[in-house]
């Protein structure tokens, strides 16, 4: 999987989500940031951005959104922009795409490699149980409105279990799309309260 | 030990669509491991956070994965949600194309106790234990049975131990002996709940206090430990954080590991 990603990286810089992935020393290693921030680290300026060291800090601050929220959606477009992280190799890349965006490289070779299952709303409520089970009752018009509210003005994912298909590329940058293959369980915390009403 | 250099530790947890702290204890766990060297790759999955269990498959690479709930109780989620999630039962399991061990929970090793014991001792060392009822809170649940039966089975560990506590017991938030009534189910003037909870959230900061009648106003939910003892019903109530959080759990992870391939 890193080889993979080391490859399709190769000198580009590439975007993922809000970051932006910027190689270093002959595609050893790289640079990790927010895409509003790459001008500036590309000009070598580090300044007024705190460099993210460990395994916990990273966690700390995937967790907590730029206005201190919660952030249980971990694609949701709200993540500071005040922060980098130098990574020395291909593995801690992998390992720190995995931090921000979960299981998202994984995705995203399932998917250039056609392996990539993709799980329908109605095979996802079918396997709730306990007050979950209420989401199997959620009519398509129900779903589309929780899509259009949280997939589509929240979250940077393609609901790809709702056919929604790899928008055209707009930036004229390398991009890895974030993919959603079943609807997550925010999405269907949403969906319960809504229909609970 | 070679075997387990090439396989993968998968440790599950619940985690929390609306508190923050719900899943940090998992990823210290994960990342003390980690750092071990023991496994190729260690992950973690969420019943209610990102990963899930069904998408954490696609970052492991390893053949062979260990999977180790941590939860509570053999109950609900380690007999029903996880082996219908990960589609495995207790032990050896091939799953497209992969060899999947699933251990039993974390909560019902007898590892636990030394950490329950240890802990209340960190929190009461300066009082005598004869003046103390000691109390293990947990969740309870009507959809399992078993949900309680890990928490009792601690209540009697320790009590065979003869530490010298008045009385231990366990109680519950949606079981009977229920939480609410544990003030008057004790006749010390100490009280020590300990939640047997794996991680903080909102059963602890939230559930608990509000049943007790104990009222925080701080925007750090998790002060309500340091602030402890409170003063109920003329008792002094001491509180601690969940279980989980203790960072010797990571043992315990390694542990079950360790009986599936002994």
């Amino acid at each position: 999987m890193k080889n993979k990603l080391a490859k399709f990286i190769a000198n580009k810089p590439t975007k993922i989500g809000e970051l932006i992935i910027l190689p270093q020393n002959s595609e050893k290693s790289y640079l990790l940031c927010h895409y509003d921030k790459h001008l500036q680290l590309l000009n070598s300026d580090f300044s007024g951005l705190k460099c993210l060291k460990s395994t916990k800090e990273i966690d700390e601050f995937v967790r907590i959104s730029k206005e201190n929220y919660y952030r249980p959606l971990k694609a949701e477009k709200n993540l500071s922009s005040d922060w980098f992280v130098d990574i020395p190799n291909k593995e801690t890349l992998l390992f720190i795409l995995h931090q921000f965006y979960p299981v998202s490289i994984g995705l995203w070779i399932a998917y250039l490699e056609e392996k990539l299952k993709i799980c329908p709303f109605e095979e996802k409520a079918f396997r709730q149980s306990g007050r979950y089970q209420i989401t199997q009752k959620a009519k398509k018009k129900e779903i589309e409105a929780m899509v259009s509210e949280i997939c589509d003005k929240k979250c940077l994912k393609i609901p790809l279990w709702m056919n929604k298909s790899l928008p055209s590329q707009a930036l004229k940058i390398q991009e890895i799309p974030l993919f959603c293959r079943e609807s997550c369980t925010y999405f269907m915390s949403q969906i319960q309260k809504k229909l609970k009403k | 030990m070679k075997l387990l250099q090439k396989s993968a530790l998968l440790i599950i947890g619940h985690g929390s669509t609306v508190n923050p702290d719900s899943s940090r204890p998992y990823l210290l766990h994960a990342e003390k491991i980690r750092k071990k060297g023991i496994f190729a790759e260690v992950h973690t999955a969420f019943w209610k956070e990102e990963p899930s269990m069904k998408d954490v498959f696609y970052m492991i690479e390893s053949q062979e994965i260990f999977i180790v709930p941590d939860f509570i109780s053999e109950g609900y989620f380690t007999q029903e949600i996880l082996p219908r999630e990960l589609g495995v039962k207790i032990g050896r399991n091939q799953v497209n194309g992969k060899i999947l061990h699933y251990t039993l929970p974390v909560g019902t090793h007898s590892l636990m106790t030394d950490l329950l014991v240890s802990k209340a001792d960190k929190i009461v060392s300066y009082i005598p234990k004869e003046k103390i009822t000691l109390f293990l809170f947990g969740h309870g649940t009507s959809f399992n049975s078993n949900s309680t039966k890990a928490i009792k089975n601690q209540v009697q560990f320790i009590k065979e131990r003869k530490l010298g506590y008045f009385n231990i017991f366990d109680a519950y938030l949606e079981e009977k002996p229920f939480i609410k009534d544990c003030i008057a189910m004790s006749n010390t003037p100490y009280i020590l709940a300990l939640p047997f909870f794996i991680a903080d959230g909102l059963h602890t900061y939230e559930d608990i206090p509000k049943l007790l009648g104990i009222q925080v106003i701080d925007n750090d939910e998790s002060s309500i430990f340091d602030l402890s003892p409170f003063e109920i019903q003329g008792k002094q109530f001491f509180y601690g954080n969940s279980i989980g959080n203790e960072s010797a759990v990571s043992e315990i992870i390694l542990e079950r590991v360790f009986q599936c391939i002994s």
